[in-house]
C-alpha cells in the first residue's frame, strides 16, 4: 500500500477547505433569497395607503362635488326626498365600485405571485434536470423554492380576495404552508436539521426557527389590503390575541406529542418542536399581558407612541398633495 | 371578569412552562456541549429512584459521540452513595426513551454504543467519561438518559411514574448534591476536515 505524496496531502487540504467554504456561500446564497422574500412580503405590506387620506382619493365623490360648482340648480331649491333617493341609489353604487377595485387589485397580485412562482418553479426544476454542478443544483432548489412558496402565496391572496375564507380554513392553509416549506428546507434544500439540537449555536437555532415558524407565519399572513379602513388596536403589528397563541400552543404541543409517539415519523420536526411550544407558551404570556394593560386607551403609552408617527407620514401626505 | 380569567390562565401558563411541570411528557432539557464548555446540573435528589433525560437532538450519519458526568457533592451526602444510585449511562433513540419510561423492554440501537458505553455497572468501566470514534447512527432524535433506578433491567418490568413537579421541589431538602452532565458530538466528516 503506497503512503500519500506531500503533494496529494495539501491538494486534500485545500480541496477540503474549498469544500468548507463552498457551504458558507450556498448558505449565504439561502439567506440572501429568504431576504429577498421577505422584502418583497414586507414591500406589499407598506405599500398600502395610509387610511387618513381615504377621502382624498376617493374618486367616486369628486362627481357630486363638481356638481355643485358647475351645476345649473341653486342649492336651496333641491328637493330634500330627491336627495335622499339619489344617496339611496348611490350608496349600493359605490360600495361595488370600491369593492370591485380592491378586488381587481388584489387579483393583479395573486395573478403577479402565480407567474413569478410558476417561472421558478419551472427553471429551477429546468436547472435541476440539466445541471452537474453543486452551485446549479442550489441554484435550482433556491429557484424552485422561492416559486412553490410564492405559489402559495398567490393562492393565498386569492382565496382572501372577496373575505370568504374563514378562520378555520385561514387555519388549514396556514398549516399547509407549515409543512410545505418544512419539507421543503429539509428534503429540497437541506438547509436545517444538519446538526443535533444541542450543539447547533444560538444564532444557529435562532435562524432555524425562523425559517421553520416566522416564514410560514410571514407567508400566510402578510398580504396586500386595499381597504383603506381605519387600523383598530387589533390591527397593530405588536397586537396577539390570545385565542391565537393558544391555538399555536396546542398546535406545537399536539404535534410534538404525535412526533414523540411516533405517530408522526418526522424526526427533524421533533427536534424544533419542544422550543416552539416553549416559544408559544411566552407568546401566551404576551398576549395576556397585551390585553390586562395596553387594551384599554387610557393606560396605552404604546398605542400613542405609534400614534405619533402615523400622523407625522399622513401630515407628510397631504403636504405632497398640496 | 374578564381580567381575573386573564390572570388565571396566566398563572396557568406559569405552571405549564417549566419542562417537569404540567404536560412535561416528551420535553426534555436540551443536552450542553462540551465544544462551548457547558454543562447541565442534575439535582441528585430530584431524580434520585427515577431518571434523567436529556436530548441532543436529530443525528444521521458518522459522529463521534461522548459524555462526561462530574458528582458535586455537600458535606451530607457520601459520594459511594450517588455513584452507586446510578445504575446505567446510555445514550437512547426515540423509541427506545419512551419504551424505557414505559417500562417497556428497551436497548440501544447502536450495536457499538451499546458495547461501549457504561450499562448497569459494570466493573470495568468507569462514571466519568466515555467517548466513541466513528459510530454510524440511523436518522432519529438522540437522548442522553441517566438511569437512577428507574430501570433494573432492559427487559419488561413494572415501574413507579415519575411524579409531576418533582424538579419544581428541587434543593427544597437540603441537599446540594448534583451531577453535571455534558456531550461531545461532531460528524465524522466535519472532523475529518478540521484535522487534515
Amino acid at each position: 500500500m503506497s503512503t500519500p505524496s506531500s503533494f496529494s496531502l495539501c491538494y486534500c487540504r485545500n480541496v477540503l477547505y474549498f469544500r468548507e467554504g463552498w457551504n458558507y456561500l450556498l448558505e449565504l446564497y439561502f439567506w440572501i433569497l429568504i431576504g429577498a422574500l421577505l422584502l418583497v412580503s414586507l414591500t406589499i405590506y407598506f405599500a398600502r395607503p395610509p387610511p387618513s387620506n381615504t377621502n382624498k382619493y376617493n374618486y367616486d365623490t369628486l362627481e357630486g362635488q363638481m356638481r355643485n360648482s358647475l351645476g345649473y340648480e341653486s342649492p336651496h331649491i333641491v328637493d330634500k326626498e330627491k336627495n335622499q333617493n339619489e344617496v339611496k341609489n348611490k350608496e349600493p353604487e359605490e360600495k361595488i365600485t370600491k369593492d370591485e377595485i380592491i378586488k381587481i387589485q388584489k387579483r393583479r397580485w395573486a395573478l403577479g405571485f402565480v407567474i413569478l412562482g410558476s417561472s421558478f418553479t419551472m427553471f429551477g426544476a429546468f436547472l435541476l434536470f440539466v445541471s452537474i454542478y453543486d452551485f446549479t443544483n442550489f441554484l435550482g432548489s433556491c429557484m424552485m423554492y422561492v416559486g412553490i412558496i410564492s405559489l402559495f402565496k398567490g393562492v393565498n391572496i386569492e382565496l382572501q380576495k372577496d373575505g370568504n375564507l374563514n378562520s378555520f380554513f385561514s387555519s388549514v392553509f396556514f398549516i399547509l404552508i407549515f409543512f410545505i416549506n418544512f419539507l421543503l428546507l429539509t428534503d429540497l434544500l437541506n438547509v436545517i436539521g444538519n446538526s443535533p439540537w444541542s450543539v447547533r449555536s444560538s444564532v444557529g437555532k435562532l435562524g432555524d426557527l425562523t425559517l421553520v415558524y416566522l416564514l410560514p407565519y410571514v407567508i400566510w399572513k402578510l398580504v396586500p389590503t386595499f381597504d383603506n379602513v381605519e387600523k383598530s388596536y387589533e390591527d397593530r403589528f405588536f397586537y396577539l390575541k390570545i385565542r391565537n397563541a393558544i391555538l399555536f400552543s396546542i398546535f406545537n404541543y399536539t404535534l410534538l406529542i404525535l412526533t414523540s409517539l411516533e405517530f408522526m415519523l418526522m424526526p427533524i420536526l421533533n427536534q424544533y418542536l419542544s422550543s416552539g411550544f416553549q416559544i408559544s407558551l411566552y407568546l401566551v404570556m404576551y398576549s395576556i399581558t397585551i390585553n390586562l394593560f395596553g387594551y384599554r386607551n387610557e393606560v396605552n403609552s404604546v398605542n400613542d407612541f405609534l400614534d405619533l408617527f402615523e400622523s407625522s407620514s399622513d401630515k407628510n401626505s397631504e403636504e405632497v398633495e398640496k | 371578569m374578564k381580567a381575573l380569567a386573564n390572570i388565571s390562565l396566566f398563572i396557568l401558563i406559569l405552571l405549564i412552562l417549566p419542562e417537569d411541570g404540567f404536560l412535561g411528557n416528551h420535553r426534555y432539557e436540551t443536552c450542553k456541549d462540551d465544544d462551548k464548555e457547558q454543562w447541565n446540573e442534575i439535582l441528585w435528589v430530584a431524580h434520585k429512584d427515577h431518571y434523567y433525560v436529556c436530548k441532543i437532538g436529530y443525528v444521521n450519519g458518522n459522529v463521534n459521540l461522548g459524555w462526561t458526568l462530574d458528582l458535586h457533592y455537600d458535606s451530607h451526602t457520601k459520594i459511594a452513595d450517588v455513584e452507586s444510585s446510578i445504575l446505567s449511562v446510555t445514550i437512547l433513540n426515540t423509541a427506545n426513551v419512551n419504551a424505557f419510561i414505559k417500562g417497556e423492554s428497551y436497548g440501544v440501537s447502536n450495536a457499538r454504543l451499546a458495547s461501549e458505553v457504561f450499562t448497569f455497572s459494570d466493573p470495568g468501566s468507569s462514571l466519568n467519561a466515555y467517548s466513541v470514534q466513528d459510530v454510524d447512527l440511523a436518522g432519529d432524535n438522540y437522548y442522553l438518559v441517566i438511569n437512577f433506578g428507574h430501570r433494573n433491567t432492559f427487559e419488561r418490568e413494572d415501574v413507579d411514574a415519575k411524579p409531576a413537579y418533582y424538579d419544581i421541589f428541587k434543593g427544597w431538602r437540603g441537599d446540594d448534591t448534583y451531577i453535571s452532565s455534558t456531550v461531545d458530538i461532531d460528524y465524522y466528516n466535519s472532523n475529518l476536515q478540521a484535522t487534515s
